[in-house]
């Protein structure tokens, strides 16, 4: 228990220095009053945190199961102590101001957490009427809980990796393996820069493509958090088209495995050997099929494309970013439905996207094609299928594939339930489609929404989809574990 | 051309690769799972894990279509019979190697192209680079 208090103690003291850093931007906004939040939350993290590491004095090493309680109770505290900002500042806003308007809504703690939970899951989906009317240290505090959720998930998979490390073979090969562990500690350190400096590349060019000052910041990080929060009212919808271009390379550089970036900018293996990663293939494949596709099942649906703004929905899907540049409560439910598909998938396992990520996609399709040769093959013959450049044999991806499958069997699962939950939330009038659509968006982190999962729904509503959106980014196995602890059976 | 080659040791490893760096396609026959495991891995060829002597062989390996076969493996026993096999299926052109040199008489009867002993083979070249 000791391993497991001295971690989380660790990890509070981000939401402090978080808070630490967000009380210049009140400051420097003439919004004094919004210190009282943030320094309530730097306080409160720094002494839980504090507390905790004296319980966890003389912890051992700890176990990976440890690591994911670790993991399980960090986020939930922290998405627990980021909330207080939300509700302290909604509390103390000088009265009949914009900004008390706007920020009205989080007068009621429940949706201070589901804003909250909604950020440090880098998900983006949102309580906000009028995001441009808040006040300016909570519109940085939005941005900053996404951009630090986006990390947090990286490192999640580099220090924790899940169960299908087996499957990370470009990065973790047998040998590689070995190498990397000793120096989680140095990669940790080069997956931040590189996170760091994408971010500074982001927030330059959205400002030169013509993204006021303010917006390009806070856009540009959780543009590469693939979070999704905006400081607009209605997203990227009046955005331009080619504004709108500028943002796509910053999803998809969210969206693909830091490690990728990390072998791609500290080791230079060369282009040829990056491109044999078969997640990464199939990423591009799939953003560039699905723009085809939504492209033509817009045309015959309503009888035009839409042009960047549909293509734009399917990055936004795909990547898991949630910007929306198109109003998806007047699309039809078919278009709606393909959108849906790439909000399963997800960006990449070690991104900030979230979804199933494509490496388990892969597997599952690897898995596929190996079975579907094995049927065709004579008696005798060894088949073998592509994995990663090499020729595998079918029933090493069978074993990565059954992992795979049985994750996102209890994705799927889960988003069932979370559905069925749901209908009994919301008025009787509403969508079918639109409760699936929304209830796989918080899930799977993506942040679209068709408007059921935003400033009209009930307390209830935003209870369980604050718990789907935790469930979702962590995996479900970290909090799985915690609750078999919390029910004795480890 | 089409190849069927029996054995996947050193020599069929070998051959394997420069029968597909020269544009033909070919089989390989191989019973031991790890050899023909490495052989599978390691090109894009199709192998199959059985024994020369199986009865699904011909079948199998598309002998009937095959331009040559080649036995590579170091039991002439086996050699031998892919051979005869080959012969039945009416294949052309028939190659292997021979490990014993009393063994060779009966390969040349039966119209195999043979390479007799391949170490002996070896040890020779190697004698014949290090004279002057």
């Amino acid at each position: 228990m000791r391993e497991v208090a001295r971690g989380v103690g660790f990890l509070l003291h981000i939401p402090a220095v978080m808070a630490l850093l967000s009380m210049p931007v009140a400051f420097f906004a003439g919004e004094h009053w919004g210190l009282t939040g943030l320094g309530l939350t730097a306080a409160l993290a720094l002494v839980i945190g504090q507390g905790l590491r004296l319980l966890g004095r003389g912890a051992q090493t700890f176990h990976r199961y440890q690591s994911m309680q670790i993991a399980g109770i960090s986020w939930l505290l922290i998405a627990i102590l980021g909330a207080i900002p939300f509700f302290v500042s909604a509390l103390l806003a000088p009265a009949a101001s914009s900004a008390s308007a706007a920020m009205d809504v989080f007068q009621a703690p429940v949706f201070a957490l589901f804003e909250s939970t909604s950020g440090f899951t880098s998900t983006g989906l949102t309580v906000v009427a009028r995001a441009s009317e808040l006040p300016a240290h909570i519109q940085w505090w939005r941005s900053l809980s996404e951009w630090i959720g986006g990390i947090g998930v990286i490192l999640l998979l580099v220090a924790i990796l899940p169960a299908e490390r087996g499957a990370l073979n470009l990065y973790f090969s047998e040998a590689r393996e070995e190498k990397i562990l000793p120096t989680v500690k140095s990669t940790v350190r080069a997956i931040w820069l590189i996170y760091l400096g994408f971010t500074l590349f982001g927030i330059g060019l959205l400002w030169l493509a013509g993204e006021p000052l303010w917006r390009a910041v806070n856009h540009g990080m959780t543009a590469i958090a693939t979070g999704g929060f905006t400081i607009t009212d209605d997203s990227l919808m009046s955005t331009s088209a080619s504004v709108q271009l500028a943002y796509m390379p910053l999803m998809l550089i969210g969206a693909i495995s830091f490690l990728v970036h990390y072998r791609l900018l500290v080791e230079r293996p060369g282009w040829r050997v990056i491109g044999q990663s078969t997640e990464l293939r199939l990423l591009f494949w799939i953003a560039l099929g699905g723009v085809l596709l939504l492209w033509a099942e817009r045309w015959f649906s309503i009888g035009e494309t839409g042009g960047v703004a549909t293509a734009f929905v399917w990055l936004s899907a795909l990547t898991t970013a949630g910007f929306a540049s198109s109003d998806l409560a007047l699309w039809m439910d078919g278009p709606l439905l393909l959108v849906l598909v790439a909000v399963l998938m997800g960006g990449m396992a070690g991104s900030t996207s979230g979804g199933v990520k494509l490496l388990r996609v892969g597997l599952l399709l690897k898995d596929l094609q190996g079975q579907l040769r094995g049927f065709r093959a004579s008696r005798h013959e060894l088949v073998m299928v592509h994995y990663e450049g090499a020729r595998v044999s079918p029933h090493h991806i069978a074993e990565l594939g059954r992992i795979a499958a049985r994750l996102v069997g209890l994705f799927m699962l889960l988003w069932l339930l979370g559905v069925f939950v749901m209908l009994h939330l919301l008025p009787d009038d509403v969508r079918l489609a639109h409760v699936f659509f929304d209830t796989a968006s918080a899930l799977f982190n993506s942040g679209l929404s068709t408007g059921i999962a935003g400033p009209a729904m009930n307390t209830g509503a935003a209870v369980v989809l604050s718990v789907l959106m935790l469930l979702g980014r962590l995996e479900i196995f970290p909090l799985l574990v915690l609750a078999g602890w919390a029910f004795g059976r480890r | 051309m089409y190849l069927v080659i029996v054995g996947a040791g050193p020599v069929g490893d070998h051959l394997v690769e420069m029968a597909l760096e020269a544009g033909h396609t070919a089989a390989v026959i191989e019973p031991d799972s790890t050899l023909a495991q490495a052989v599978a891995e390691r090109h894009d060829i199709r192998v199959l894990e059985m024994a020369i002597g199986d009865e699904d062989v011909v079948a199998e390996s598309h002998l009937a279509e095959a331009d040559a076969v080649i036995a590579t493996t170091s039991d002439d026993a086996t050699n031998l019979l892919a051979m005869l096999i080959a012969q039945e299926a009416g294949v052309e052109q028939r190659t292997s190697t021979v490990n014993q040199d009393s063994h060779l008489a009966i390969f040349r009867r039966l119209g195999v192209r043979v390479l007799a002993d391949p170490e002996r083979l070896i040890a020779e070249h190697l004698l014949n680079m290090t004279e002057p």
